[in-house]
Order: C-alpha cells, then sequence, then structure tokens
C-alpha cells in the first residue's frame, strides 16, 4: 500500500505524467458532453425519432414500431434511457445500424483508417506550405511575390472544397492524366484529395503563422541577433521562426478535427473509402446509431489530439510545465 | 485605391447576385429545365454562356434560377446563428451568476465539434432540403456567435458608460437595449457578414452531398454534384455554379471586412 502510495506521488511529480493526468480528466466532461449531446439529439428535435426513421410509405404496424422504439433504446423514462445509453457507451457498445445491423464500432473500426490516412496527409501537406508562405511573407523583397503570398490563402477559402477537388480532378487527372480520378490504389490517389483538403487548413495556419512569425521578429532577441550580426536567414529560421511555430501546434492540433469532418467531402468527391461515405448514407437514412457512433468518435479524437498537443508543448517548452501547475 | 476599386467590384458582383435571385426569369427567361437533346454536352458560347449539360439544358440558365436558393438558405442560416447565438451570448455576458458560466462552459464544448459534422448530425434527424439545412447549419455556427458576443458583451460592460448609466438610475432592460447592444453591434455585423459567407459555402456542400431541395429544383451546390459523372467530358457544368459560390463568398466578405468605416461602428 505505502509502496503503491510512494509510487503515485511519484508519477504526480513527473510533469509529463501529471500533465498527462490533467488532460485526461479533464477530457472527461468533454466526451460527456459529446455523449448527451448525442443522447438529447433524438429527444430534442421535434416529432418522434421513430417515425423519423421508418419508411412512411410503408405503414408500420403497432409491433413493428414498439420493436424499433426497443432497438433505438427509447422505451423507459428520460433519465433511464440515458442512464442505460451511458453503460452502453462505456462499455464501448455504441449500438447498431438500424440499415445494416452491423456494429457502430465496427464500421468505424473498418472505414476510419483511410480516413485518417488522407487528414494525416493533408495535414503534413498544410504545415510544410504554411510554413513556406509564411517565410516567403517575411523574407521577400519583391512586392508582388509578398502580395500573393498575402492575398491567396485567405482567397482561397472563399472556393468550396468540394468544388476545388472536382476542379483539380478534371485538370490533373483527366487532362493530364497524372494521378488517378478516384479510389484509394497507392500513393498516387492520395495526392489529389489530400491537396484538396489541405488547401483551405494551409489558408488557417498560415494566418496563425505568420502571425506568430511576425510577433517574434519584433521582440527584442531579434534586434540582438541582428545587432551580433546574425544573417537574415539566420534570424528568421534560427530564431523568429522556432518561437513563431509554438501556436501554430495548437492550431494544427485542432485542425484534425476539422480535416476529418472536411474528409467526408473529399471522400465523397474522389469516391475513396472512408468515413466519408458510411456518414453520407448514414445520415441520408436517419441511421441515428451510427450517427451518434461517430459524434463520439469526433469527441474522443478531439480529446486526444488535445491530450498530444498539450504533451508536445511539455516537450518543446518546459516553462509550460511550472506555468500550467501554478494555473491548477 | 486598390481597396475601392475592390469594394466597387464586391458591390458590383453583389448587385448582379441580387438581381438574379429576385428576378431570374428577366436575366435567364427560358425555363430553366429545357432539356434539349439535340445539343447536350455544347461547350461554353455565346448561345450558352455556361454550356449545356447531359440533357442539353442551358448551364446559365440553371446557375441564374439557382441564384434564389443558394443565397437565402446562407442568409437564413446566418439569421438564425445571429439571433440565437446573440440571445446565447448576450445571456451568458451579463449573467454575473452560475447560468453564465454554465452556459459559456457549454458554448466551449460545442466550439470543440466542427461545424460539419453538427450540421450533418442535425440534418440526420430532421432531414434534407433547404429549410433544413438552413436551421442546421444555423445551429452549427451559433456556439461561435455565442462565445464572440459573450466576450464583447464582457468588454463593454465593465466601461464607465454602463457605470454611468447604472448610477443614473436606467433600468437593466433599457441599459442593454439602448447602451450595450448598440455598442456590441458592429463587431457581430461584422463576423456576420464573414459568416454569411461560410454558410453559404457550407450550404452548397450539403447540397452536393445530397441534402438540398428536392429534384427538379437545383441548387448550386446540386448543379455541381449533378455536374461531378460527366466532368471529364463537360468541365463548364460544375465550373460555373462554383465560381459562382467563390464570387459571391468572396464579395460579401470584402464587404463585412471593410472595417472602421460602417455607421454602426461605434466612434472609439
Amino acid at each position: 500500500m505505502a509502496r503503491r502510495l510512494t509510487a503515485a506521488t511519484g508519477l504526480l511529480r513527473n510533469p509529463l505524467a501529471r500533465v498527462l493526468i490533467g488532460r485526461v480528466l479533464a477530457g472527461v466532461p468533454v466526451v460527456f458532453a459529446a455523449m448527451t449531446l448525442s443522447f438529447m439529439l433524438v429527444h430534442l428535435l421535434p416529432g418522434d425519432p421513430v417515425n423519423a426513421v421508418l419508411d412512411p410509405t410503408s405503414s408500420p404496424t403497432p409491433e413493428q414500431r414498439e420493436n424499433l422504439r426497443h432497438q433505438l433504446g427509447l422505451d423507459g423514462s428520460l433519465p433511464r434511457q440515458f442512464a442505460d445509453y451511458a453503460g452502453r457507451v462505456a462499455h464501448g457498445d455504441l449500438g447498431h445500424s438500424i440499415q445494416s445491423g452491423r456494429a457502430v464500432s465496427t464500421m468505424i473500426g473498418d472505414t476510419i483508417g483511410p480516413s485518417l490516412q488522407l487528414a494525416g496527409a493533408a495535414l503534413l501537406l498544410a504545415l510544410i506550405a504554411s510554413c513556406a508562405i509564411s517565410l516567403i511573407q517575411v523574407s521577400t523583397r519583391h512586392r508582388p511575390i509578398r502580395a500573393l503570398a498575402t492575398i491567396l490563402p485567405p482567397a482561397s477559402l472563399a472556393f468550396p472544397g468540394y468544388w476545388v477537388g472536382i476542379v483539380l480532378m478534371s485538370i490533373f487527372a483527366f487532362g493530364l492524366g497524372w494521378f488517378p480520378a478516384t479510389g484509394a490504389d497507392g500513393l498516387s490517389a492520395l495526392v489529389l484529395p489530400a491537396v484538396t483538403l489541405a488547401i483551405p487548413a494551409t489558408a488557417f495556419l498560415t494566418r496563425v503563422l505568420s502571425a506568430g512569425l511576425q510577433e517574434a521578429l519584433a521582440q527584442p532577441y531579434v534586434l540582438i541577433a541582428r545587432a551580433k550580426g546574425a544573417t537574415p536567414r539566420r534570424v528568421v529560421l534560427r530564431h523568429a521562426f522556432r518561437n513563431g511555430l509554438i501556436p501554430t501546434i495548437t492550431v494544427a492540433g485542432l485542425a484534425i478535427s476539422y480535416l476529418l469532418a472536411g474528409a467526408v467531402i473529399t471522400e465523397t468527391v474522389f469516391a475513396r473509402p472512408g468515413i466519408g461515405r458510411t456518414v453520407v448514407a448514414a445520415v441520408s437514412q436517419h441511421d441515428i446509431p451510427v450517427v451518434q457512433g461517430f459524434v463520439m468518435l469526433f469527441a474522443v479524437v478531439f480529446v486526444v489530439v488535445n491530450i498530444v498537443i498539450d504533451l508536445l508543448y511539455v516537450v518543446a517548452d518546459p516553462r509550460i510545465t511550472t506555468g500550467r501547475a501554478a494555473l491548477a | 485605391m486598390i481597396r475601392r476599386v475592390t469594394i466597387g467590384l464586391a458591390l458590383v458582383v453583389v448587385a448582379v447576385f441580387v438581381v438574379w435571385a429576385i428576378v431570374p426569369g428577366m436575366i435567364a427567361p427560358g425555363e430553366p429545365g429545357t432539356t434539349d437533346l439535340l445539343n447536350t454536352f455544347a461547350s461554353p458560347s455565346w448561345a450558352h454562356p455556361f454550356g449545356t449539360d447531359d440533357l442539353g439544358r442551358d448551364v446559365f440558365d440553371r446557375v441564374v434560377h439557382g441564384t434564389r436558393s443558394s443565397i437565402l438558405v446562407g442568409l437564413g442560416a446566418t439569421l438564425i446563428s445571429l439571433l440565437l447565438g446573440g440571445t446565447v451570448g448576450l445571456v451568458c455576458g451579463l449573467s454575473r451568476g452560475w447560468l453564465g458560466q454554465a452556459l459559456a462552459r457549454v458554448v466551449d464544448m460545442l466550439m470543440s465539434f466542427p461545424g460539419l459534422l453538427m450540421a450533418l448530425t442535425i440534418i440526420s434527424v430532421v432531414g434534407s432540403g433547404s429549410r433544413n439545412i438552413a436551421l442546421a447549419l444555423g445551429v452549427a455556427s451559433l456556439p461561435a456567435f455565442a462565445r464572440l458576443v459573450r466576450g464583447e458583451v464582457l468588454r463593454v460592460r465593465d466601461q464607465p458608460f454602463i457605470d454611468a448609466a447604472v448610477g443614473a438610475g436606467v433600468r437593466r432592460s433599457a441599459i442593454v437595449i439602448r447602451h450595450v447592444i448598440p455598442n456590441v453591434a458592429g463587431a457581430i455585423l461584422a463576423f456576420a457578414g464573414i459568416a454569411l459567407g461560410i454558410d453559404i459555402i457550407a450550404a452548397s456542400s450539403l447540397s452536393f452531398l445530397g441534402f438540398g431541395p428536392a429534384l427538379p429544383a437545383a441548387d448550386w451546390g446540386s448543379l455541381i454534384a449533378g455536374g461531378r459523372d460527366s466532368v471529364s467530358d463537360a468541365w463548364w457544368i460544375t465550373f460555373f455554379p462554383g465560381l459562382m459560390v467563390a464570387l459571391v463568398v468572396l464579395a460579401v466578405t470584402r464587404l463585412s471586412s471593410r472595417g472602421g468605416a460602417g455607421p454602426l461602428e461605434p466612434a472609439a
């Protein structure tokens, strides 16, 4: 017992472990909120959810209605229903699809791989592109190029992502034949979807990164570095860029949820396997257990990503641990 | 100078789309669904500026007739999130008790969900169609509005002129209506302009995914979805509707971000 206690306090002294424990605990309410939200979803909205699920033309019998009600977990009192739902979710049981009868957790497990691959590739591309663009912004003397690097990223946000995908497809797949238009065979099939998804992410990351860079360049240590005779390249890359990168880590992490959501549309455009097809089909068929399952998935992704970001921070900047401890 | 030119251009673009939305029949007199099977996949020309589609329908006619629903859905969504989010944010910012705190936490949590996912979730229950898309997107961007309004209210609440009004014995409701709301309106309306652009894109995306108005009605998103299968033969069917989305979003965003000069902007 005593040894376990010392082991526990020893764990608490380790800053990394302390942050980890804190963030996992902080994630609990988010996941709980997502669960409550997806539970309430069915109840808050007008009309009987059973009607929304059933095909109105088939004139279901009362027994069919009751069976479905039971299957959806909609019988019993509200608190009872919520407790049942929470208990099932806590055991990793996300219910079964109304349309196919398959377990929702299996459906997610089967489809999430390609989507994570796509979102990851897009994030990587966006990080590289935004670094390049914001470095161009601060280092070029050529005014037209700087103007272009400043105007293009925000302007790209005005173009709908699915349309950009189709345009890229018609140029690079049908016109030039460089990449396949659809499917998921190998790396070349990943290029166009990843670029499509990366464009809006690049715009967001560039905004954060160039603001960070500009702020860092105005700091006294940059002046000192210049005074010491550091070359402009060294000042930007070694001094300003490294510090300007820190806020970008947060935004890049937050971008993952949005990239995964964006993957739903991109996958539809490029007919790629992934969560997209499952989500779109579930939404159009009112397959509520599946939709609820994906809401939970996004909550978990959000929490996990936040934990990873915080750990990255601790690794990147030791000051943060002390600051966080003071706050807590 | 460049600023003036771009604002002028944005005004022209908005004016054109407003005309398309209100009197589409004047710009494109034909029935937008008229098929012409002898003239399918015609590339853009004087007779068909945006070309024709797989059934020989004039893409320009269909784009013009799709303007109204494409823009109205976005406007409806922004209006919903402005009203609901504004109310929630106002309550959050004004309440000094647990209610404001609790609401603020809920809003923060909702912000962690991508809007598209939230909109899809709502559509899965209420069903598809323009009205439901507007509702879903309006609720999805409610947290962003609530958070902004809350921040603005918190900023204004502690200003000396509020203390002065309280000291002068002005009723609480009058302070909110006459002093708080006018002072937060500028920032909120500027944000609403940007949100309108985002909502128009999101609405067209949902329509592209197949949750838009029922056929044969077509907005820009469903036009693009319809032309997707023939994109290798006829790029124009998808290209022009998407370009219209981008143009309207660029124009709206340009007008809403022109900053400081608006009559609603408080002289700071």
